[in-house]
């Protein structure tokens, strides 16, 4: 019924929800449907809209699913122990769920509700409305049903959708538990069902007087009151009273030991384990006031920056080449190293957005304010012969729709682009408004340069002259229209730029990127300083506040503490937009000091750490954990900023994605081990060793963290990994001390900052007294190990002691320990 | 903790504890391994909504992609009348204002008939051209669908389009939403494998790209291997040079037992899950090269493929990989071959792709119906669009060729419950329409998941507040397709 082949079909209609049959099956519109359906069948279909609704589902019964509301997602793996985990989230009265008993809360319990089951039809989408009703508005909810006013209507039918305190005459609730199938909402077929407890939620928030709020997001910051606790003794900072009133009266974890906790505070600042010294000082050192000062130090390393801008690449889809087809490399590191310096130098974060979005439009602008603008030119660059290069440019311009507003707002703007948004209050008119802010770029879409203009001549700090791509706008505005369902060749009515309209306007702002940028850095803007405060959260504590950083929209995870959040994002903009502050604030909490090492019973009760009554513990980033290996190792070269280097790779990835086209031609010396930032970030084919990366194709905000063979295998195998477990065998063999016990303990210590337990020297020394007298027998091997990299080889006396460390310093590197943050 | 959880846990710990020096205590690990990849077949717990709720014809999948597009007009859908016509522009009534790329919008839109021949073949009587002789042999297997459309011009938004229903890459493939819905049968390698094979000539490449092969948002693990040629047929499998597998054993060992101190200590199930992928990829380290190893093949294995086959990384060798792929329970074979981009120099180029891989195609489908594996598993073999009726350059010289063609052109597909032995759907006397049954990507995915057992409206997944399915909001089951 969609065939359509005489024309293209629009880019998207997503909309896997769409009811298909149930009651709907009646409407007087359907034989049509179905009459042309059949014609269809007989005649030649050209000349039918694609994208008619589909009337029936293939034959089979419109039974309704009972699959659990959300799909079961294995975060983290596809081992048994983890399906349980994740089955275990789904047990009621675990941690998140709604209350059997007590107040109901309409955005924390029906909201999410409705959005998922109702909006669909009754929601903001205006195409897929039914029966003119919208739940997603107060109005609409409180409002009359549509036949209210008909005196030949059926008197037993509610006249309103919800009237407080009353299911009864509320024709929600009659729908809902409605027996007769064709009376039912959802209706039959309908992907989402209801199960018996929502409904019993729905009835009982009617009956408890139907309290009704917006969406939390969408709602100005409060400024919370701290709560009174009663274990005032263990509060450090105000986020200990908001996480610890939410614990309510159950235990926290105890203080994390003194090496765990400089190795955390080392790695979650710096992305690197804490030097030898800074533990010595800081154990010797047991005034109150040590803490602070590792603190201090921390966040004044230039490490520091470098650690932010590793994450905030991600969300920039920041590469060092164009993708597709010729995948010519790009001139982007200089603003890469802007990135870095801002960080370091601790830039308030609403110049951050101002200076990325629109510093070219700044008066007088620096020539690093345009350079930051950079971050809207890192989108990937099409040139496939015979493409029409308007389809590219558009392309381009919606990429940045969807950076910017996913970066900065956390939200799913591009849903709107080819209608309404299903479920946030965003018409698809607010997207191609903001669209025509990013419209106006003084490009055209043709070529695949690697650096397309327009450009910005750039002379770095080290004195170095390159040209970079920048924003920069045509003399004359280049007219906007809606693009009907998104297709680039269908230009509907036109509009001009224009924030969000569900959103406080900024007033005086100019109709530029400026104004855009400048209602984005707004204090007033609801959503800029939690999505910044949510996302250097998940930076510390591995997940937000709020689960779901790429979406504070109706349909994204409410936060585990909206008080916290909206205290914190408060706080941020009180104290200017202070990125450092924050991380202090976070860093020097009574939360975040926390031992990560989880009760059986806590486990059981709160499996995903959302009271946050323990410190958490993951995995780190894949660049992490090399960084971290070079750093033990005594291989990492701190060098700042610079074009990107070509360390290790294995052979042919390049050659492979490109025909032969591309070669990868390995760097040497310092190169070899500069932080995994500075590696170059090929779009077609990322570094291979870079597991669980986003693909740098489009803005990503959220971690990911699989475990799987592959990792593994990297992790054993990569050369890099090979040459830091010698290097690490070398420096302990030289530097750690007399016996092969304390050689053992030094390597143990470079990695996880705390000396071996009895039974972790015994396995370790067992291993080490086996591979030396394996390594002697087999000297062949010996030296291929112990000189494994492009580092100096050692002496070939030693070669069999150097491999027979160099295995078990291997072991080291690869514990879970060593790859996580305790 | 759950007591199951616990209790798993629990006696994982006393294995590895218990252990008496002598290698890990893997049967704990053997059977935490098994229980993982345990292959979904019905509709259980923890299955993904949508699986196993139809009867499933097809454990798994061979996809056989023609990257850059086939000509389907000179190859399965033949149109005499078009021979008088050679030359002449495409009437408009036809054309309808399809696009083509900027490559020929400038030129003339002349009609060029297929220079080649075609004939009926096997029981069937399906046409196909003499390029394609060894699939002409095994006619009476295939079911021919020459209605296939799509929306897309360009190649990569085309390919990404086939391979995940959507044109801008992001979404899961196909591969990833089938390991995704219906998990792994075999323990010891990966559920999801890509092989890449090129045009020897390397005349009419299109780049391939990572993301045709990535999980989208589906967890990561889902995402397909890809098997390289040569030494090293997974990234990083071979240990570091001087760490023979016996040291390697060793260090595992020890991995295992401060690993599972460490469970110990801070309860964190993730790291039973690290010990036991570091034992699947010790065990990998054995499993892919002997899965790639075809010394153990017979001569005749050689034969029946042709002589490339002997050549590591040709579509040919590729072809032998997938048959011991599926022999060995891999869910999702995704080949592809590089080579199909035939603006310019058709006749010539068209030959030379049909000799690389007409012959080992039609050897994969004879070869897995023999070893009786053709039944349960589903073959697809096409290009992410068609070749046009209307030629490009001078048709009067031999470097003409074709640009690209969305209307229709032709998927086959056998084994794995589909019907042999049927040309499916009809194009226009032009060959430039469907004339009648078409069916869109979307169509063919909901069809293949089908076959899965998998009903594609129902298998969702929540991302961004959203329920993606690989098939958009479209697709229909085209029944007739079926046994």
């Amino acid at each position: 019924m969609r065939m359509c082949l005489g024309r293209r079909r629009p880019p998207n209609d997503c909309d896997p929800d769409r009811p298909t049959l149930g009651t709907h099956r009646r409407s007087g519109t359907t034989a049509a449907y179905r009459h042309q359906r059949r014609a269809s069948r007989e005649a030649p279909i050209r000349l039918l809209p694609r994208c008619m609704p589909r009337m029936e589902r293939n034959g089979r019964g419109g039974d309704a699913p009972d699959a659990p509301a959300r799909p079961i997602r294995y975060a983290t793996g596809m081992v048994p122990a983890l399906a349980i985990i994740a089955l275990m989230r789904l047990v009621p009265g675990s941690v998140g769920a709604p209350p059997a008993q007590g107040p109901i809360d309409f955005g924390r319990d029906i909201r999410p509700i409705l959005a998922d089951a109702c909006y669909t039809c009754h929601g903001p989408n205006a195409t897929k409305r039914k029966a003119r009703l919208r739940l997603d508005l107060r109005d609409g909810l409180f409002g009359p049903t549509r036949d209210a006013d008909d005196a030949s209507r059926d008197p037993s039918i509610p006249s309103r959708i919800v009237s407080a305190g009353d299911p009864t005459a509320s024709e929600l609730a009659r729908r809902v538990f409605a027996p007769d199938e064709d009376d039912r909402m959802p209706p039959s077929g309908a992907p989402r069902a209801l199960s018996d407890s929502e409904r019993d939620l729905l009835r009982r928030w009617i009956d408890q007087g139907a309290a009704w709020s917006g969406h939390w997001a969408f709602e100005p910051i409060a400024t919370p009151q701290l709560p009174t606790v009663r274990d005032e003794a263990w509060c450090r900072n105000e986020i200990d009273r908001f996480v610890l009133a939410g614990i309510e009266g159950a235990p926290v974890a105890p203080e994390a030991d003194a090496r765990t906790l400089i190795r955390r505070l080392s790695l979650d600042l710096t992305g690197l384990p804490p030097a030898r010294e800074v533990v010595e000082a800081f154990l010797a050192d047991r005034t109150p006031a040590a803490y602070d000062r590792v603190v201090d130090g921390l966040l004044a390393s230039p490490r520091l920056g470098e650690h932010l801008a590793f994450a905030w690449l991600d969300a920039a889809r920041y590469a060092d080449s164009n993708g597709f087809q010729l995948d010519p490399d790009r001139t982007a590191w200089p603003w890469r190293d802007w990135v870095v310096a801002a960080f370091n130098a601790n830039m308030p974060y609403n110049r951050f957005i101002v200076e990325q979005l629109a510093g070219d439009l700044l008066p007088e602008a620096t020539p690093a304010q345009i350079l930051a603008t950079g971050f809207n030119r890192n989108h990937p660059i099409n040139g496939e012969g015979g493409r029409d290069i308007e389809e590219s440019r558009i392309d381009y311009v919606m990429d940045r729709v969807d950076a910017t507003s996913t970066a900065f707002l956390g939200l799913t703007v591009s849903c709107a682009q080819c209608h309404d948004h299903k479920y946030d209050p965003i018409p698809q008119r607010d997207y191609y408004r903001l669209f025509a802010y990013f419209n106006s770029i003084d490009e055209d879409g043709s070529g695949d340069k690697g650096d397309m203009p327009p450009l910005l001549d750039y002379t770095d700090t080290a004195g170095r002259g390159t040209r970079v791509m920048v924003m920069r706008d045509r003399s004359r505005a280049r007219p906007t229209h809606v693009l009907t369902r998104g297709s680039w060749d269908q230009p509907g009515d036109e509009v001009e730029p224009g924030t969000l309209s569900a959103l406080p306007e900024l007033r005086d702002a100019p109709a530029s990127r400026l104004g855009l940028a400048r209602w984005i850095a707004d204090p007033s803007n609801p959503l800029t300083a939690r999505v910044a405060v949510n996302r250097f959260w998940q930076q510390i504590f591995g997940v937000g506040l709020v689960r779901t950083p790429d979406n504070f929209g109706v349909q994204g995870e409410r936060p585990t503490h909206p008080e916290l959040l909206d205290w914190l994002a408060r706080r941020f903009i009180d104290t200017g937009w202070d990125v450092r502050a924050l991380l202090r604030l976070i860093v020097t909490s009574a939360t975040y000091r926390q031992s990560s090492a989880c009760p059986p019973d806590l486990l059981e009760r709160d499996p995903e750490n959302r009271l946050l009554a323990r410190a958490p513990r993951y995995r780190l980033s894949a660049g992490a954990i090399r960084d971290r290996a070079l750093a033990a190792s005594g291989l990492l070269v701190e060098q700042l900023g610079g074009p990107p280097v070509k360390p290790y790779h294995p052979a042919g990835v390049w050659e492979d994605v490109s025909f032969g086209r591309l070669k990868y031609e390995r760097g040497s010396g310092t190169d070899l081990y500069r932080r995994s930032l500075y590696t170059f970030w090929r779009r077609t084919a990322p570094p291979a060793d870079m597991f669980d990366s986003s693909l740098r194709q489009k803005c990503s905000v959220r971690v990911i963290r699989t475990n799987t063979p592959l990792q593994a295998l990297v992790l054993m195998n990569d050369t890099t990994y090979a040459e830091a477990a010698a290097a690490l065998a070398e420096l302990a063999l030289r530097e750690g001390g007399r016996d092969d016990a304390a050689r053992v303990a030094f390597a143990f210590d470079r990695v996880l900052a705390r000396p071996p337990n009895e039974a972790e020297s015994r396995t370790l020394l067992a291993r080490l007294t086996a591979l030396r007298g394996y390594f002697e027998s087999r000297r062949d091997l010996a030296g291929a190990a112990a000189c494994a990299g492009e580092r100096p080889d050692p002496p070939e006396e030693r070669w069999a002691e150097i491999a027979a460390y160099a295995g078990v310093a291997s072991v080291i590197l690869n514990l879970d320990e060593a790859l996580s943050r305790e | 903790m759950s007591p199951r959880l616990h209790a798993r846990l629990a006696m994982t710990r006393r294995q590895f504890l218990g252990r008496t020096g002598t290698g890990i205590g893997s049967a704990a690990l053997a059977m935490m391994l098994a229980d993982s990849t345990h292959a979904r077949a019905r509709a259980e717990p923890g299955s993904p909504p949508g699986v196993g709720v139809v009867a499933p014809r097809a454990k798994r999948v061979i996809m056989l992609t023609q990257a850059g597009a086939p000509s389907q007009i000179d190859l399965f859908d033949h149109k005499p009348g078009l021979a008088p016509l050679r030359g002449e522009l495409i009437p408009d009534a036809i054309r309808m204002g399809q696009r083509v790329t900027t490559m020929t919008s400038a030129q003339p839109q002349r009609l060029l008939p297929s220079q080649f021949a075609f004939a009926q073949h096997g029981q069937c009587g399906a046409w196909m051209s003499e390029l394609l002789p060894h699939t002409a042999g095994i006619a009476d297997r295939l079911t021919i669908v020459k209605t296939v459309h799509t929306e897309q011009i360009n190649h990569a938004p085309a390919m990404t389009f086939f391979q995940t229903g959507h044109q801008i890459a992001g979404r899961p493939c196909i591969g990833a939403w089938t390991l995704y819905g219906l998990g792994s049968e075999n323990r010891d390698l990966p559920g999801f494998v890509v092989m890449v094979s090129k045009d020897v000539e390397r005349t009419c490449d299109q780049p391939l790209y990572e993301h045709l092969w990535s999980a989208g948002f589906l967890p990561a693990e889902h995402q397909g291997v890809k098997l390289r040629a040569g030494r090293d047929p997974v990234l990083y499998l071979p240990n570091p040079d001087g760490v023979s597998r016996e040291v390697r054993r060793g260090q595992l060992d020890d991995l295992a037992s401060l690993n599972s101190m460490h469970l110990d200590a801070t309860n964190d199930p993730e790291i039973a899950a690290r010990i036991a992928q570091y034992e699947l990829a010790f065990r990998m380290q054995l499993s892919v090269p002997e899965l790639v190893n075809l010394n153990d093949e017979p001569e005749e294995t050689f034969e029946l493929y042709g002589a490339a086959s002997r050549r590591p990384g040709s579509y040919a060798a590729n072809c032998i990989l997938a048959r011991r792929l599926a022999e060995r329970g891999v869910r999702f074979i995704q080949l592809y071959h590089v080579g199909w981009d035939q603006h310019r120099h058709l006749p010539e180029q068209l030959r030379i792709q049909c000799e690389h891989t007409d012959q080992p195609s039609a050897a994969l489908i004879t070869d897995l119906a023999r070893r009786g594996l053709l039944d349960d598993t589903l073959v697809v073999w096409g290009g992410e669009f068609g070749r046009s009726p209307v030629g490009q350059g001078d048709i009067d010289k031999p470097d003409h060729g074709r640009d690209h063609h969305p209307r229709c052109f032709t998927v086959w597909m056998a084994g794995g419950g589909t019907r042999p032995g049927l040309s499916f759907g009809e194009t226009d006397e032009f060959g430039f329409n469907v004339a009648r049954d078409p069916v869109h990507v979307h169509d063919l995915h909901a069809t293949m998941l089908h076959l899965l057992g998998i009903d594609h409206e129902r298998f969702t997944y929540l991302h961004q507040g959203r329920r993606f399915r690989l098939t958009d909001v479209e697709g229909r089951i085209v029944e007739r397709l079926l046994a």
